[in-house]
């Protein structure tokens, strides 16, 4: 259930006579894998980003180019059945706690999968899987879901889309809105749904996030492509911030900064304090030591 | 989809008309329309009509967007006719005749139907031309009576036969109620057409402030609607989102059965109205922050003033309605 972009071209409005059509995206090629990718798409605010992931999971269609899901492709006359195409592509909508309505949290995990044809039984037992694998306490199953905290209810949000055991899954800005904890506890769990097979997208403006947790990144700018690489390929590149307003992680400043200070032969492309700790360790260890 | 919603569906163009003070478009739109149903002479009608449509010509507005506004009568206005025409017995007889439809192209008839109702989602573009080719087709048939057969089949018994007399006055009846309609129609599209709703609602506040000596205030009212015209773009946003993402949840409104359907339009209207509550709440406390006190004085940004215009446009009005009066009280051209 790969994703694959062939020259994909959106806009929203159909363009009167002798209007010149303005493309949301334009020229998209991109492919992605079905499992184990952790992509983070970045990108300045209306550079298309969020209609890309819409493309992905068949909420629109593209208006040129064509995209292949699975073994179906979609071009700008498509008409096939798209619930079997959302059901492998989970996409968690900016705030999600917004689309809760059900009467209590475990009916709302639910109602995914039982759109999806799953019984009530299956559905039952997914929900109570997902909302122990998002971390929700079983006293909160029965509560109302309004009753909810905001953390909480974004915790409900994705659990009623992971309970669809969707291959992808697409998360717009999920971090936004949280505490530090939260966004920890959020993120840890993206780490460890990834871990077990599942390829994750993320929409982000955090380079923390991005530098912490992804592999792959794909930048937009003005509705198109402008790098899709890996993490360090990206960091590698100089001018980010001039160029796409994108900013480098602070702890790669920071070493950055101490290897052009003291001239020494640092590896500066570690993303959590532990490894760059010890890579500290390894040039400067012995010398700090004494 | 929010952005083919025309909400008062305002057309900026630079015209004496556009400039006039919301108040005075109100008025003398209220004194025209009252003027419109006071007449019954169609000569008068039409005359008016004629004035109407200059108005209208002097805008510089496109005529498509006030034929577009007909849409929405045009089925009560084809009833009107054909009832007004048909079943009017009053005055001289014009044309007698018989509407007849016998039994075989009946049955002709509905089959055609049974193969459009199949065959319109294929083409939907062509749907009401193709209605329309068949009822004109099945009328042509009969008129020829290109099935008539000699011998005495059941089915070429006429079903349907109703003799049709067509009277002057039920011609005039129908004239009148047309012109009447389609001036109604204008007129009104003309004020929404060239007027901001904001504008509106400022003269409608406006207008109405006499009504806060018997203790009602307008200007809670005039604010609500506002604010309601405001919302409605933004909750309409809102909805898509919602849509969508129910949409990623497996609801789809185009593939599911009835009763999946009433679980989906709930799962669009819980969250739609915790949305509305909450910014509702929002901006009353982001209005109060900023000082807004209910039913206090206050004076406005663009306080509305009449100019020479204005003065003699709503002259004009009401001495083209003591003129009607006039006319009908002293029964000179009254019929």
């Amino acid at each position: 259930m790969g994703i694959n972009f062939q020259k994909v071209g959106f806009y929203y409005y159909t363009p009167k006579k002798k209007q010149v059509v303005e493309y949301t995206l334009s020229n998209i090629n991109l492919n992605i894998e079905e499992s184990n990718e952790f992509i983070a798409i970045v990108g300045h605010t209306g550079s298309g980003k969020s209609t890309l992931v819409q493309l992905m999971n068949a909420l629109l269609l593209p208006k040129t180019g064509e995209i292949t899901i699975g073994n179906k492709v979609l071009t700008k006359k498509t008409k096939v059945e798209m619930k079997p195409i959302r059901k492998k592509i989970g996409l968690v909508f900016q705030f999600p706690e917004y689309q809760l309505f059900e009467q209590s949290v475990l009916k709302d995990i639910m109602f995914g999968p039982r759109n999806f044809g799953f019984s009530v039984e299956e559905a039952n037992e997914q929900a109570i899987k997902m909302s122990q694998v998002v971390g929700l306490e079983e006293s909160l199953l029965s509560r109302n879901p309004f009753s909810l905290s905001g953390g909480q209810m974004r915790k409900v949000a994705i659990a009623g889309i992971l309970a669809s055991n969707p291959e992808i899954l697409i998360f717009d800005e999920p971090t936004v809105g949280l505490d530090p904890l939260a966004k920890n506890e959020l993120m840890s769990l993206l780490k460890k749904l990834n871990d077990d097979g599942k390829t994750i997208i993320i929409i982000t403006h955090d380079m923390e996030v991005v530098s912490k947790y992804c592999k792959r990144v794909i930048v937009m700018k003005e509705g198109e492509i402008a790098i899709d690489t890996t993490k360090d390929q990206l960091f590698k590149t100089e001018g980010l911030l001039e160029k796409y307003s994108l900013d480098y992680p602070i702890l790669l400043t920071l070493l950055k900064k101490i290897k052009e200070q003291y001239n020494v032969d640092l590896d500066i492309y570690k993303y959590n304090t532990n490894d760059a700790y010890l890579e500290l360790v390894r040039v400067f260890g012995d010398s700090y030591g004494k | 989809m929010g952005n083919n919603l025309v909400l008062g569906q305002y057309y900026n163009s630079k015209s004496w008309f556009h400039a006039l003070d919301p108040r005075t478009k109100l008025l003398s739109i209220l004194l025209l329309m009252v003027s419109v149903f006071l007449m019954s002479n169609f000569y008068f009608l039409l005359g008016t009509f004629a004035l109407i449509i200059i108005l209208i010509l002097s805008t510089r507005i496109p005529f498509g967007k006030f034929l577009r506004s007909l849409r929405a009568v045009a089925m009560l206005l084809l009833f009107t006719i054909i009832f007004q025409i048909v079943f009017s017995r009053q005055g001289e007889k014009l044309w007698e005749g018989e509407f007849k439809l016998d039994g075989l192209i009946i049955m002709i008839g509905i089959i055609l139907f049974i193969i459009f109702s199949l065959t319109k989602k294929i083409f939907p573009k062509f749907r009401s031309i193709q209605l329309l080719l068949i009822i004109a087709f099945v009328f042509v048939m009969q008129y020829f009576k290109i099935f008539n057969f000699n011998f005495n089949f059941f089915l070429t018994d006429d079903f349907i036969s109703y003799p049709i007399k067509i009277y002057n006055e039920g011609l005039s009846l129908a004239g009148t109620v047309i012109l009447r309609i389609l001036s109604l129609v204008f007129v009104s599209s003309l004020l929404t057409l060239t007027t901001k709703p904001s504008d509106l609602t400022n003269g409608i506040e406006s207008l109405l402030k006499p009504l806060k000596k018997i203790g009602i205030n307008v200007s809670i009212f005039a604010m609500m609607i506002s604010i309601a015209l405001r919302f409605i773009p933004t909750l309409i946003n809102e909805a898509n989102k919602i849509l969508k993402a129910q949409a990623s949840r497996g609801v789809d409104f185009k593939e599911s059965k009835f009763r999946e359907k009433i679980t989906q339009i709930i799962s669009l209207l819980i969250p739609m109205f915790v949305i509305a509550y909450k910014r509702a709440g929002d901006l009353a406390e982001a209005m109060e922050a900023r000082g807004y006190v209910p039913n206090s004085e206050r004076t406005s940004i663009n306080e509305l003033r009449l100019k020479l215009s204005d003065y003699t446009v709503i002259s004009v009005m009401i001495l083209f309605l003591s003129g009607v009066i006039t006319i009908l009280a002293t029964g000179l051209y009254a019929i």
